[in-house]
């Protein structure tokens, strides 16, 4: 079970991030299973750098929050592999490959 | 259907290219140059399959032309696309008639788009050009080269010009309107087909889809990043597939790169036949397409996955044109 005001203050951490650059975030989804679906808008929707924005700061703090087992931003459309890759020079939460 | 996917081609072309396209008081030169380097386009991008068939790729026989979509491949709808083209050529280089021709042959499978060019042809007879080919002819997108000759171009943001095609597009019943990018034919300046002027016009028109032809080739970038900004821009693919063959790995890479800022579900199959008219080439190429772990690992594209190629092979086209699939499905008895 996600405590979601933990979920809130971990996407507080993120959202400055993203306002900064003239974007945000949004939570749209919480399945039963743990997996949190995020949604970036403003700037953020056509940036090149969507995919890092996401699983470095965004992915890494969610995933940082008891019962999240995942986090999934349809927009971001890069493969696995090269979120995997990104995560490991970032440092963040490991991204798993398949 | 292809391995049950519904494979809809976005650009089949029933184009002219014979001596009597040439207008009176013309040398033909500007006929001829086309016809030249439409044939050394294809014999440098078809040498890879087989031989290519000049003879058929102008004034197609419509029947062989329906066979060769439909039962010689896997093909379920097609557009025919006309090819509004008109200062060298008597009846425009891909004549609506022709076109709606095409279409008549098996209407259940094949919609027309048709094509006007309001600065060619003025303004008012456009707009009422529009008009009888959607009601007449059936026209249910139109498709637009914004350069005729010196001094006859236009921009699709030009609020004089161009606005009133796209609220005549969308008071028709319009979804989708379609544009010549990049790939400039015969002699025309390449930054004439630059796609840049579509981003107004897809701010200002937001209920309209805006297709874009040949991903604006060689203003590839700027093209998948104008669609990556606009929901209403969708890339339709045709000369990616007969550029494949050839250049593979850059082909690759630009699909790639229309994966990763775009995404599949607006990103569209297109065929370019009758050009080179053996389309299960491009159909089985498209669904066997495997993007390589140097692509995946150097440049973060995704791996190609079949709801991918679900999407490229027909879903996207769909939707932008607003045609509801599973429905066309049961119509054509494929559920």
């Amino acid at each position: 079970m996600i405590d979601l005001h933990a979920l809130e203050a971990a996407l507080d951490r993120a959202r400055p991030l993203v306002l900064g650059h003239g974007g945000d975030i949004e939570i749209t989804d919480i399945t039963r299973e743990g997996v949190v679906h995020v949604a970036l808008s403003g700037a953020c929707r056509a940036c090149p750098n969507l995919a890092m924005t996401f699983v470095g700061p965004v992915r890494s703090y969610l995933m940082a929050v008891p019962g999240v087992s995942e986090v999934r931003c349809e927009q971001v459309k890069a493969g696995p592999r090269a979120l995997s890759r990104l995560a490991n020079l970032l440092h963040a939460h490991p991204y798993p490959v398949a | 259907m292809k391995d049950g996917m519904f494979v809809f081609d976005a650009a089949v072309h029933c184009q002219d290219f014979s001596d009597g396209q040439i207008k009176d008081g013309s040398d033909g030169r500007r006929v001829r140059i086309l016809r030249e380097q439409l044939t050394g386009f294809i014999n440098l991008t078809g040498r890879r399959g087989p031989p290519p068939e000049p003879e058929t790729f102008s004034d197609p026989d419509l029947d062989w032309g329906v066979d060769m979509l439909f039962g010689k491949a896997d093909t379920d709808m097609a557009c025919a696309c006309s090819v509004p083209l008109f200062s060298h050529w008597r009846a425009g280089l891909g004549p609506v008639e022709l076109s709606h021709a095409l279409a008549q042959k098996d209407p259940a499978r094949i919609v027309l788009t048709g094509g006007v060019d309001p600065v060619y042809h003025g303004l008012g007879p456009a707009l009422k050009e529009m008009e009888r080919q959607v009601h007449e002819l059936g026209a249910v997108s139109f498709k637009f080269y914004q350069y005729q000759s010196r001094g006859c171009a236009w921009r699709a943001d030009d609020r004089d010009i161009a606005y009133p095609l796209w609220e005549k597009a969308m008071k028709l019943g319009i979804k989708m309107v379609q544009f010549h990018k990049g790939f400039p034919l015969e002699l025309g300046p390449v930054e004439a087909f630059k796609p840049n002027d579509l981003q107004y016009a897809a701010a200002d028109f937001p209920e309209l889809n805006f297709g874009i032809h040949h991903l604006g080739d060689p203003y590839v970038d700027e093209t998948i990043s104008i669609a990556s900004r606009f929901e209403n821009v969708y890339l339709i693919l045709p000369l990616w597939f007969n550029q494949y063959y050839l250049q593979p790995y850059k082909m690759l890479q630009r699909l790639g790169e229309a994966l990763l800022y775009v995404g599949s579900d607006r990103i569209c199959y297109g065929s370019e036949a009758f050009i080179w008219p053996h389309v299960q080439t491009y159909i089985d190429t498209l669904a066997n397409l495997v993007m390589p772990d140097e692509l995946q690992d150097k440049y973060g594209y995704p791996e190609i996955t079949r709801e991918m190629k679900e999407n490229i092979l027909g879903k996207a086209f769909a939707r932008g044109m607003g045609i509801d699939l599973e429905a066309k499905k049961r119509e054509l008895g494929l559920v």
